[in-house]
């Protein structure tokens, strides 16, 4: 007991890092997945193929792997350490190869929310002059957005999951302040128990809000 | 108001539209009739650009369809549509339905367009209903707003395909009042539609579709009690 009061609030301080780059992944993943599903719908060639190459890309290939590869292995190459900072680059790099692997999921989430809705309702909305963004915007989009929410909520509790990929590339979250920890202290099991048991009240919080909005959503079904 | 000129139309290899050529004068009600899969949907939708064309050429509302330089967007402001299935926004109040056109397309302000819309339901038959959801109303209850929905953008021309053909039998009337009383106060209006009634009514002229030709055409009562072709006879006796 007391390994833990003497090292909450070094866990506590991982804790509080994990939330926040959860909270920056989950952002960018939302706004990545809506940009690139939408160029995977796009009219313009070109543009599907750069998407569906990203989503690949990323779909089939371990996030791990993605990590050390941007986060150490382009430093070998490029002098990102320079233009970013030598203490910037692996919380960005590491943030951003996080949402961009998440946003991989939510690009297949978003495309299959648009496609799941009626085509009878895009050509309403051409039919009295919207443009195709604004058939998008004002008609597609708040219709998809209701099916999309279960699924997307799901892909955020994928997201804080995956933020502990963030220690082995050295970026300091709440399984790298455990590991900390028990380099000092040696309670492995209690500090792994502690750090297991945090992930499982915020995530399992998150799961309940998703079946929350479902029930909610199906109730009003509009 | 519409010219057609030797309108081709293919999906892949399959040719739909074999050379349509047809003018609408201005105010005049034309209904297009003719046996499923003859190309009448894919006529109607050429003529708002929800189908591109193959070769040929449209001009309606004063605007060359054809043309790349067209602003397709303008042009469909200027030529409403009502579906066989009606397509109203389904996340959005029959207020917000009639509105959002106006208000996004034409940046009417929301009280205008507000006002316009309640006049138009009155118009319809369905005062009142301003804040309902489209699936709290029936069948004929949602075309009717598809209706006004169309004609907030105060169309030129208004197509209709099978706007009837979705309603269960007790509905159809209130709909084809709604259009006949259009068609009194002078609507451009093309028609395609199984309601033979309607159409020796209120049309003024009927074509005659068949595998992607118009087969035959003319006045509603010459055609009716007097096809030439033998293909108009066959459907006709098979209607009537
Ligand atoms: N998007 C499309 N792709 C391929 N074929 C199509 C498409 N739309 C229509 N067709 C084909 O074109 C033909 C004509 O269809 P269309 O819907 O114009 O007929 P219709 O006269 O309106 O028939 P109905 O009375 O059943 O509505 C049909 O054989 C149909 O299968
Ligand atoms: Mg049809």
């Amino acid at each position: 007991m007391n390994v833990i009061w003497g090292n909450l609030p070094v866990i506590l301080g991982g804790l509080a890092l994990t939330i926040q780059y959860s909270i920056v992944a989950i952002i960018l993943m939302v706004v990545i997945g809506l940009i690139a599903a939408l160029m995977r719908l796009s009219k313009l060639a070109p543009l599907r193929w750069v998407a569906s190459t990203y989503v690949e890309m990323f779909r089939s290939t371990p996030l791990l792997v993605q990590l050390f590869f941007i986060v150490l292995g382009l430093p070998a190459i490029l002098p990102v350490n320079q233009w970013f900072g030598q203490l910037m680059y692996p919380i960005l790099a590491a943030a951003l190869t996080l949402s961009l692997n998440e946003g991989a999921y939510v690009t297949e989430i978003i495309r299959a929310g648009i496609l799941g809705v009626d085509r009878g309702q895009k050509e309403a909305a051409l039919s009295v002059g919207m443009t195709d963004l604004q058939t998008m915007r004002y008609i597609v989009l708040p219709q998809a957005f209701k099916r999309m929410i279960p699924p997307l909520v799901n892909q955020a509790a994928q997201t804080i999951k995956d933020t502990s990929l963030l220690a082995p590339v050295g970026v300091a979250e709440l399984v790298y302040k455990g590991e900390i920890v028990i380099a000092a202290t040696f309670a492995s099991f209690t500090i792994w128990a502690l750090v297991a048991a945090l992930y499982f009240i915020i995530i399992f919080s998150v799961s309940k809000c998703s079946a929350y909005l479902e029930r909610r959503l199906q109730v009003d079904k509009r | 108001m519409i010219s057609v000129k030797n309108l081709h139309k293919s999906f892949g290899h399959h040719e739909i539209l074999k050379g349509i050529s047809n003018h609408v004068e201005e105010q005049e009600v034309v209904v297009v009739i003719g046996p499923s899969g003859s190309g009448k949907s894919t006529f109607l939708r050429c003529l708002n650009g929800l189908e591109s064309v193959t070769s040929g050429e449209i001009e309606i509302a004063g605007m060359n369809l054809t043309d790349p330089k067209t602003d397709i967007h303008k042009l469909r402001q200027h030529v409403g549509m009502v579906f066989q299935q009606f397509n109203l926004f389904k996340h959005l109040t029959i207020l917000e339905n009639i509105t959002i056109g106006p208000r996004k397309v034409k940046k009417q302000s929301t009280a205008e367009a507000n006002e316009i819309a309640r006049e138009l339901l009155a118009k319809v038959g369905l005062p009142g209903k301003e804040q309902r959801y489209p699936d709290e109303l029936s069948g004929g209850q949602q075309q009717r707003v598809a209706i006004a929905r169309a004609l907030a953008m105060k169309p030129d021309v208004m197509l209709f395909d099978e706007p009837t053909s979705a309603l269960d039998p007790e509905m159809v009337g209130e709909v084809l009042q709604v259009m006949k009383n259009l068609a009194i106060e002078g609507m451009t209006m093309v028609v395609v539609t199984h309601e033979m009634g309607f159409a020796r009514e209120v049309g003024h002229r009927v074509l005659f579709m068949d595998e992607g030709y118009i087969v035959e055409e003319g006045k509603p009562s010459d055609l009716f009690s007097n096809p030439q072709m033998e293909r108009t006879k066959n459907f006709l006796a098979k209607v009537l």
